[in-house]
């Protein structure tokens, strides 16, 4: 999958306004991140939105061993973190980078209090927030179904 | 109907296995490798997307899709499901089993020639979809690139490795691959195939899809395509139901006013598009 050059171009901000936009990018920086590193940690406070611009991010269960099970793999054009707004006491899950990645990371408390002031803008990010919840719910069902496991298939 | 095709279509013809694949690990799935006996060498063997009723001297008779074609030889790959399917996992090269066919409509390869290609498999759903990509990438006009989206349940269930990889580096094919369940050893994407379909960088300007897997894949797989502008008549699907006679006389393969095995089973999606949301159909 190709990379985001900039921010700005990152699917997120397609439906803000350039004033939203610019709103957004005030409270972030571009982050980097070698193969390996943990971009969150299970339980650990909840303070970042990370908009994914290039690599790939494991989304993951740790299951006390070094390996874990991955939930999903996150590329450039994925947001990385929503408990910012819903749990900011922890992380629900890990995310650990598969390569290096890149990203436009977002400081949690201070989306809050801008979403707080400014409704349009809060209600635009929550617009965004639902769609990817949604997406995410709907794909976890498809992959609770075991779908190919219940195939039809050839044979009898 | 000829006297030729008839005979083709009622009488199984003997073909001997040269070679069984062991496509999985764990020998759920297989693929048998098939030259025809030598008075059978010649006859149509079928095209990309159609079916043939293969058949276990004295044991049944399963319909089968055509998972490759090549120099004569007929390739079909089997899950191991049921009493006929177990029964002939056991079955080794040399055996002699009857083929009936070739049954059903074909993948729209002509068609698509200068266009590109959206090919999206799930799980044995690819074995359908093997013979399709390969004639695509054959074509001589072809410009346009074939991109396989392609998910299965986890890394060991993957089908087709040396053609994964042969297609991969093939100029004009992009592969990704996903898989449901994976731990952190697994170096690709983990996660349903209808997000390989909402890349933000996926080209599908002008393009044709060919879909084959679980029918519950193939409905969120079109609504993903709908979604990236990709107009019905431009999606094809491969559909199953059981199927028996293969002649549309026993009506076990009924889909609506359509029989599974005639006008079946590669579909315009334009065409079945009120039905496939109907439950028990």
């Amino acid at each position: 999958m190709s990379n985001i050059q900039t921010p700005e171009q990152h699917p997120f901000f397609r439906t803000l306004t350039a004033e939203q936009s610019a709103a957004v990018l005030a409270l972030g920086k571009l982050q980097q991140f070698a193969a390996g590193d943990w971009l969150i940690e299970q339980q650990h406070p909840a303070n970042h939105l990370y908009l994914l611009l290039s690599g790939r991010v494991q989304l993951m269960v740790p299951d006390g061993r070094e390996q874990g099970q991955v939930l999903e793999t996150l590329q450039a054009g994925d947001l990385l973190g929503w408990s910012w707004f819903t749990n900011p006491q922890g992380w629900h899950f890990s995310a650990r980078a598969q390569s290096p990645v890149s990203c436009y990371c977002c400081d949690g408390s201070a989306l809050r209090a801008a979403m707080d002031s400014d409704s349009a803008l809060g209600y635009a990010i929550l617009q965004q927030l639902v769609s990817v919840l949604a997406h995410r719910l709907q794909a976890s069902r498809l992959q609770h179904l075991n779908m190919y496991g219940s195939d039809t298939g050839s044979g009898q | 109907m000829s006297v030729a095709a008839t005979k083709l279509a009622t009488h199984p013809r003997r073909y001997r296995i040269a070679r069984v694949i062991e496509e999985l690990a764990d020998g759920e799935v297989f693929s048998w490798e098939l030259e025809p006996l030598e008075e059978h060498a010649g006859e149509d063997i079928g095209q990309p997307g159609q079916f043939n009723m293969v058949y276990g001297f004295g044991l049944g008779e399963i319909p089968v899709s055509i998972s490759a074609v090549s120099d004569g030889r007929l390739i079909h790959t089997i899950r191991s499901v049921g009493r006929v399917t177990r029964a002939m996992r056991a079955y080794k090269a040399g055996t002699e089993i009857g083929i009936r066919g070739p049954f059903g409509t074909t993948w729209p390869i002509a068609p698509l020639a200068e266009r590109p290609v959206l090919v999206i498999a799930g799980g044995i759903g690819l074995a359908p979809l093997r013979p399709a990509i390969d004639a695509l990438l054959e074509q001589q006009e072809r410009s346009h690139p074939v991109t396989l989206l392609y998910g299965a349940k986890t890394p060991q269930t993957l089908l087709y490795e040396p053609d994964l990889q042969r297609w991969q580096a093939h100029p004009l094919c992009k592969v990704e691959i996903t898989v449901d369940r994976a731990d952190s050893d697994w170096q690709g994407h983990v996660g349903v195939v209808t997000k390989l379909l909402q890349a933000h960088n996926l080209d599908t300007e002008g393009a044709g899809a060919l879909i084959c897997g679980p029918e519950v894949m193939m409905r969120f797989c079109i609504l993903a395509l709908q979604q990236r502008g990709i107009a019905n008549s431009d999606i094809y699907v491969s559909m199953e139901r059981h199927m028996q006679c293969a002649l549309g006389y026993c009506g076990h393969c009924q889909y609506g006013k359509d029989f599974m095995c005639r006008q079946g089973p590669v579909f315009n999606y334009a065409a079945v598009a009120s039905r496939f949301l109907v439950n028990e159909l």
